[in-house]
């Protein structure tokens, strides 16, 4: 495993510390060098230099980042402050790391004890998210490569060497189980872009085409097309929490409990932002139809009522591109 | 338009804007990024970042979501701390945490009731023994087709009720807070009356007796036929709700109870002695799941009729049957019934056994794509109190209910509100596909259409 100059942010004796906090097993045969060279990696990650084959680049790739984040593209060291360092290790979790670490060596007693601790929220974390038939082929995709199966530069590669012990292990392991599901989700829209037309009754289809072509309203499509707009520029002056809560709530369908322990809100407050941030868009959009697209009142109860309608096939199509 | 049907329209507006992935670029974070942003273990500027870049890219708040769902899961984080714990060697804890999960599963079964929900329900739920066996409802429906009418009522109740005197109680509490009773009474009669294709006379005998005269025996048999299949079924999905979103750390028991509720709402087809006798007994006894309860009698009718032929074509035949059977006055009553029962939620079914919708309350829907494991609320046009729905493919489903209210979707997202035949109470509805549809109004008339509902023809 490639690692970044021993001792540039961690030293010997603090990794040695750190891997007691950890309470590692002794025969788990975790060498405080090796856990030095994780807590390295975990450093240079937050602190913008990543070292070459450790984790991925996306840190380096945000933009806006903070200031105290200097990403040194260069080789110029900027040195992160020692105490935020300093704050940044104690914040780590240890115990997972260093099982992380232990089973990223190959040791056989770590990879049981992670099986045993580990497997069975696993599956569950795969049924919750693939469904119950999937879930358990996606929680056991995972363990080839937990397990390091797969040959890098002709060094053995184990997924755990990505974990930065940032989040629990259990987070990160639903982290990437989301991850994978995700991109499978997206990897079959793609390459079946007609499953959902298929799905829906040609019949359907087709009267919901003559409802739509047939519609006594010419001026429907124009309506709809205004309060789109309108409503983008509304969501788009939303402040990225508010955005981010109506998303969850109407996109991904998550329970207020969901959201909340998302955004680290009590259930009971995020149904009142929720309703806020409703009642602001609302007044927005209503706001704008009047004043700058000069709708009337009968006009804009027209635009809700078209919304409110089916939409025509192909403006459902392009503008949900996400169900 | 009512502000109510404005914020409607809105909602459906909002669900569609925010679906658009805006200003996503290839700068996705990595999972340990998005786990120790779920952790909140991120500083104030890198969570604000995040948080801008979440709210416009669509695939990592899929992700996210399905962590939340996943591992929103505070079960499967108190089991892990259990782990750490039982690494500094107090074992202790993880007992504890199961018992706190245990907690979370009743928790999150407790939040997901916040729709209001009829009284029977609440009975129900507060019935352990109904709630801890799922196993029970095999047994109520096998029992009859052995036993004799007066006996099976009796076997069936006892897994549910340890005691004749607690059975006669459940049944009292039903009877009063539904009319469970005249329905479990009318529905066998009419199941009677339909299989032998029965005269008005004998028909009306066989209600003085059963629904009258008699009425506390063969409703205090059903009704205690009733509640672990109600059980099994109503709160079979909760649990696995509950259970999946809180993290259950018991999977395995949600599983059962959801097959379970499989097993009650196929039922209908599954093959019954052709005796008329038999049939009664089963209509009754399979009764108990509500929601086959209608079907079922009408299997059982087009049984007789068509041995042979395939369940679909019985369906279609039964309905009919069945419905000629039915004297108004008594449909009237079994109807209340079942709308009080529908009240508790209604499972639709679709053909394709991981999908399907529950009417969750006045003006929502929830429709599951994996079998129950993950539930998306929809929200209807109306307030209006949705009976019953019909399901012909995975994507159209229509719904009926009070106020002249039908409800249609051919894509399983979008509803749209039809204009109905008359302007009274909808108890039913059958549906082949998007055009073809027939509702039953709460007074017994029905009416067709093959048009999706444009138009309407009164079906005798």
């Amino acid at each position: 495993m490639p690692s970044s100059p021993a001792g540039q942010f961690v030293s010997i004796d603090v990794a040695q510390s750190l891997l007691q906090k950890g309470s590692a097993p002794a025969e788990w045969n975790l060498k405080a060098e090796r856990f030095q060279e994780a807590l390295e990696r975990s450093v240079a990650h937050r602190f913008g230099r990543t070292p070459s084959g450790a984790a991925t680049n996306a840190t380096s790739n945000l933009t806006g980042g903070a200031p105290s984040n200097p990403r040194s593209n260069t080789s110029s060291p900027t040195s992160p402050d020692a105490r935020a360092i300093q704050a940044y290790l104690d914040s780590l979790h240890v115990a997972d790391l260093a099982l992380a670490c232990a089973c990223s060596q190959g040791n056989a007693e770590a990879w049981d004890f992670f099986m045993a601790q580990f497997r069975p929220a696993l599956y569950r974390a795969g049924r919750a998210i693939a469904g119950e038939a999937e879930g358990r082929e996606l929680a056991d995709s995972l363990y080839a490569d937990l397990y390091g199966l797969r040959e890098a530069a002709g060094q053995r590669k184990s997924l755990f060497d990505y974990f930065l012990g940032r989040s629990k292990l259990t987070t990160w392991l639903h982290a990437v189980l989301a991850q994978r599901h995700v991109d499978g989700i997206r990897r079959a829209r793609r390459t079946e872009p007609l499953e959902e037309g298929e799905a829906g009754q040609p019949s359907s289809d087709n009267s919901d085409a003559r409802a739509a072509a047939s519609s006594p309203d010419p001026e429907r499509n124009r309506f709809l097309a205004i309060l789109q707009v309108v409503l983008t520029a509304a969501l788009d002056a939303l402040a990225p929490r508010d955005r981010l809560r109506l998303a969850y709530y109407y996109v991904e369908g998550l329970t207020l409990a969901e959201i909340g322990r998302l955004l680290g809100e009590h259930e009971a407050t995020v149904s009142r932002k929720l309703e806020r941030t409703r009642r602001e868009i609302r007044k927005h959009v209503e706001g704008a139809l009047r004043q700058e697209k000069k709708l009337s009142a009968a006009q804009l109860q027209l635009c809700y009522e078209y919304a409110r309608e089916e939409w025509p096939f192909d403006l459902t199509r392009a503008l949900s591109p996400g169900e | 338009m009512a502000a109510r049907e404005e914020d409607k329209a809105m909602a459906g507006l909002l669900r569609r804007s925010l679906a658009q992935n805006t200003g996503a670029g290839e700068d996705c974070p990595e999972p340990e990024i998005l786990a120790a942003y779920f952790d909140h273990a991120l500083d104030a500027q890198e969570m604000a970042r995040y948080d801008l870049h979440f709210s416009r890219c669509a695939v990592c708040r899929e992700q996210l979501a399905a962590m939340a769902r996943a591992g929103g899961d505070d079960a499967a984080e108190k089991k892990a701390a259990g782990a750490r714990d039982w690494l500094a060697g107090s074992r202790w804890l993880v007992p504890a945490a199961a018992a706190l999960v245990v907690l979370l599963v009743i928790g999150g079964t407790a939040l997901r009731m916040r729709k209001p929900l009829a009284p029977a329900n609440e009975i129900a739920m507060s019935r352990p023994d109904a709630v801890a066996s799922p196993s029970s409802e095999p047994s109520a429906k096998s029992t009859p087709q052995t036993a004799p009418p007066a006996m099976s009522g009796n076997r069936a109740g006892r897994p549910a009720a340890p005691s004749p005197s607690d059975a006669a109680s459940a049944a009292i509490e039903l009877r009063e807070s539904q009319t469970f009773h005249a329905h479990g009474a009318t529905s066998a009669a009419g199941a009677k009356a339909a299989v032998s294709h029965a005269n008005t006379a004998s028909r009306r005998d066989e209600l003085s007796t059963g629904g009258a005269a008699n009425a506390s025996r063969p409703a205090g048999q059903s009704a205690a036929v009733r509640p672990p299949a109600v059980m099994a079924q109503q709160t079979g999905p909760r649990i696995v709700r509950g259970g999946m979103r809180a993290g259950s750390a018991n999977p395995a028991a949600a599983a059962p109870v959801n097959s379970a509720d499989q097993t009650a709402t196929s039922a209908a087809p599954a093959p019954v002695p052709a005796k008329p006798a038999d049939k009664t007994v089963a209509a009754q006894s399979v009764e108990s799941d509500l929601n086959a309860a209608v079907e079922a009698e009408e299997a059982n009718a087009a049984k007789t009729k068509l041995p042979a032929t395939a369940p679909a074509h019985a369906a279609g035949a039964m309905n009919l049957a069945a419905s000629q059977a039915m004297e108004a006055a008594t449909l009237a009553k079994m109807q209340q019934a079942q709308i009080s029962s529908n009240l508790m939620n209604l499972q639709i079914p679709t053909p394709d056994p991981k999908i399907f919708w529950m009417i969750a309350g006045p003006g929502a829907i929830e429709r599951s794509e994996n079998g129950g494991a993950g539930w998306k609320t929809e929200y209807l046009d109306t307030r209006a109190v949705i009976v019953a729905g019909a399901a012909p493919t995975a994507k159209i489903c229509w719904l009926v209910g009070a106020n002249g209210t039908i409800l249609r979707t051919t894509n399983g997202a979008h509803w749209k509100t039809i204009s109905p035949p008359a302007e009274t109470d909808f108890v039913r509805v059958e549906a082949t596909d998007a055009l073809n549809a027939i509702v039953m109004a709460i007074d017994g008339r029905k009416f067709s259409t093959v048009d999706g509902g444009k138009s309407w023809t009164s079906v005798e």
